[in-house]
């Protein structure tokens, strides 16, 4: 399954990893077609995020100290879609990241997905985050 | 110089130079003045914005009573991947960067206008980057 990200007027397509994180992208998919303001994170490094109760999950992750059981991420890459269970967020980064708390502690989520085409787009548009503000984006299941 | 103004989004205010910690820093740091540049939000400190400074000013971050730890109300030079940078805190701050805690050095804290200012400085988590200069003040 893929997914479509849209960002500033930029589309990315992205492939889901179900069979390494099943329970993970399961819950992914039922919070989509997903909305909201891409935000440059304070702690994390290059990266973005987006903070929604509805996407809270503490059977997949009781804290964001807690290593999921798949595809634990705290590491982050340009083109990884991270979801991170216990605090409802998603990031998206452009550069070197890391999922951190408030303080700097190092956190885990679950690397749901990898965008496969529109990366070098994506990263630009999100890369602008930083210097111009937050940034409308939608993660929808791709139909193609 | 003793004092210098800040002025970012239409809003100024003042800060006095604090050589207690770092005599060397605060020495560089008036040296590089005045400046300009874009305040950004900090990606790696948390609640703060930075200023890229003049790469010599590197040499100075670490000495004295540094620490990750920046208070509201201070301004400290803390290095960055590219060199140093001027952290400005309007919340908690502890200097970071992507391999770990690093520690900044103090060298100013305000001493007017703080609060509008930081207000101002902290917007740019919503509304982006915005323009500062920093002059000796006369």
């Amino acid at each position: 399954m893929r997914l479509a990200i849209e960002v500033g007027g930029v589309i990315a397509l992205a492939r889901l990893h179900v069979e390494d994180a099943p329970a993970a992208t399961r819950r992914f998919v039922a919070a989509l077609p997903f909305e909201g303001a891409l935000r440059q994170s304070r702690w994390s490094g290059e990266t973005t995020y987006v903070h929604d109760p509805t996407l809270v999950d503490l059977a997949l992750q009781r804290d964001s100290r807690a290593i999921p059981s798949e595809r634990p991420r705290s590491i982050m890459c340009a083109g990884d879609i991270h979801y991170g269970p216990a605090r409802g967020n998603i990031g998206l980064a452009y550069g070197q990241a890391q999922s951190r708390a408030i303080g700097g502690e190092n956190t885990w989520g679950v690397h749901v997905a990898t965008v496969e085409r529109g990366l070098e787009e994506l990263v630009g548009a999100l890369r602008t985050i930083r210097v111009r503000g937050p940034l409308r984006f939608v993660i929808r299941a791709d139909a193609a | 110089v003793t004092r210098i103004r800040l002025i970012a989004g239409g809003i100024e205010a003042t800060a006095e130079l604090d050589g207690e910690g770092s005599p060397d820093a605060v020495r560089a740091f008036a040296a590089a003045l005045p400046m300009d540049g874009e305040l950004l939000g900090s990606v790696w400190s948390g609640n703060g914005c930075e200023l890229a400074l003049p790469e010599a000013l590197r040499g100075v971050v670490g000495g004295g009573a540094a620490s990750v730890d920046v208070p509201v109300g201070t301004l400290a030079i803390a290095a960055s991947a590219g060199g140093a940078v001027l952290i400005i805190p309007y919340g908690i701050v502890k200097t970071h960067l992507a391999t770990g805690p690093v520690a900044a050095t103090r060298v100013a804290r305000f001493v007017a206008g703080q609060n509008a200012f930081l207000a101002r400085v902290e917007r740019t988590f919503d509304e982006g980057a915005i323009a500062v200069r920093i002059v000796p003040e006369a």
